[in-house]
């Protein structure tokens, strides 16, 4: 049975010792504990198989994260964590993410990491697994490379793909994506001389979407300062969220182009390569997972990929939560894994 | 149910932060964002080339120097990496002998105007 809530008293107390290791910086939570093992590496890619004695399902899982943020978001915390609730339910679990780029990444382009990069990993995660095929998840605009990838790579042995906060139609992408939609600034504009986009351009970029949140946070925060479990929830996708990494030139200027300007993937054709990709390609069963309340990602931008894809097996996830509710947070425990983790293993084998 | 401040603190903060959203969305504010991002790098181009000018004055290394370095072996970088990829390619089972990229299909010379989407 759950404790009563402290009194006036008593939370005053606590929020005063909160409140002062907070200001004394004693109270960061560790992240990013489960256990793993990097099982393949290449330029800034690496491949993170996750321990477990419980597998029971298959084929293993591999997440795809973003190239925007640092991949911990999905391991943030024990007991709240995506990657933790995934393994306990029994998946063998995969993460592919990025080492923040340097310049000698500047070049990189979507080709890199779709044709390069992850079907290297998959080779490896398939090795690795002794496994035929595997499950694809893509999260935020690792959502959208795993798009690509389904699209342009059908002779990849990926039996279902679900993509989660990842954005398509990039007229709902709001300010920033205005802004290059509109042709009032150029891809070469924010990118620095080094040929990345500065961590603190997308920071400033992400928190232009909406103005008083970093206030409203605060005093959200100070609310609560007496509840430890949100403080140091709070603490810990703060930091995340400030926790931002460049971005590649090469491929930021064929964001613009191709899926801001075109608008690429909610037209359901990408230029990839030399040609093109049809999301129409993607054949395999498809998980659309997004969030009301997502300023990053909004929902309208999210929605239309379900009708875009041509498998027959279509599902779609709709959360009252925001970007990160997925994977952090009270609604990604109670609402989001329990159906996340329905849909995985409906589209798996048990072993 | 929330303390009174903070009632007071989301009356205040609701109608705030819906304006706001609308005011970033409009045009008038793209073209003022616009302008001070041009102007932010102009001037920060000219306060570099200046601090430039006044190192090498002094016989010190600046940070233009230093950025030329890192390309340079950022390019460097680059080169081993092509070099490695035109190595690999014989041995990518994975992939059934297709080359990456191989379900892409060739880009029509122009696009049907329908499908475009001006903004």
């Amino acid at each position: 049975m759950a404790s009563p809530p402290p009194g006036l008293i008593e939370r005053q107390i606590l929020r005063t010792r909160n409140g002062l290791a907070y200001l004394a910086g004693a109270n960061r939570p560790a992240m990013a504990q489960t256990p793993r093992d990097l099982v393949w590496k290449r330029d800034k890619a690496r491949l993170w198989r996750y321990r477990s004695d419980a597998r029971r399902f298959r084929p293993p899982v591999l997440i795809v994260h973003s190239l925007v943020s640092k991949s911990y978001i999905l391991d943030l915390l024990p007991g709240t964590s995506m990657i933790g609730y995934l393994l306990g339910e029994g998946f063998d679990v995969f993460l592919l993410d990025w080492v923040p780029p340097d310049p000698a990444d500047a070049e990189n382009t979507l080709e890199t990491y779709v044709d390069e990069y992850i079907p290297a990993a998959i080779g490896a995660l398939l090795e690795e697994a002794d496994a035929d095929e595997l499950t694809l998840i893509g999260y935020c605009f690792g959502g959208v490379l795993t798009l690509l990838l389904a699209a342009a790579h059908p002779e990849l042995p990926v039996r279902s793909l679900m993509v989660m906060a990842t954005p398509c139609d990039y007229r709902e992408m709001g300010f920033m994506s205005n802004m290059f939609r509109s042709r009032r600034l150029a891809a070469d504009d924010v990118i620095d001389e080094t040929g990345l986009v500065p961590a603190n351009a997308l920071d400033e970029g992400f928190q232009s979407l909406k103005p008083t949140e970093y206030v409203t946070q605060r005093v959200n925060f100070f609310q609560n300062l007496w509840n430890d479990e949100f403080v140091e929830g709070f603490l810990a996708i703060a930091f995340w969220a400030r926790d931002q990494v460049s971005f590649p030139g090469g491929v930021f200027r064929q964001t613009v182009e191709r899926l801001i300007r075109r608008n690429g993937l909610y037209e359901g054709v990408i230029a990839h390569g030399r040609g093109e990709v049809r999301l129409k390609d993607i054949r395999c069963p498809f998980l659309n997972a997004y969030a009301e309340q997502d300023t990053i990602t909004p929902a309208a931008s999210s929605e239309p990929l379900t009708r875009l894809v041509g498998s027959d097996d279509v599902s779609e996830l709709r959360l009252e939560s925001g970007h990160i509710g997925f994977v952090a947070g009270r609604q990604a425990a109670k609402v989001a894994r329990p159906q996340i983790r329905d849909w995985l293993a409906g589209h798996s084998d048990r072993s | 149910m929330p303390p009174l401040w903070r009632k007071a603190f989301d009356a205040i903060e609701r109608p705030l932060a819906t304006g706001s959203e609308a005011w970033i969305q409009s045009d008038t504010f793209m073209d003022l964002a616009t302008h001070s991002i041009r102007i932010q790098r102009k001037m920060l181009k000219e306060v570099q080339q200046g601090t430039e000018r006044w190192l090498h004055l002094w016989g010190f290394v600046s940070r233009a120097d230093v950025l030329r370095l890192t390309n340079q072996v950022a390019s460097l970088e680059r080169q081993l990496r092509d070099l490695r990829r035109e190595a690999e390619p014989r041995d990518r089972p994975l992939l059934n002998g297709n080359q990456p990229g191989a379900h892409t299909r060739a880009r029509p010379r122009s696009r049907p105007s329908s499908k475009r989407r001006t903004s």
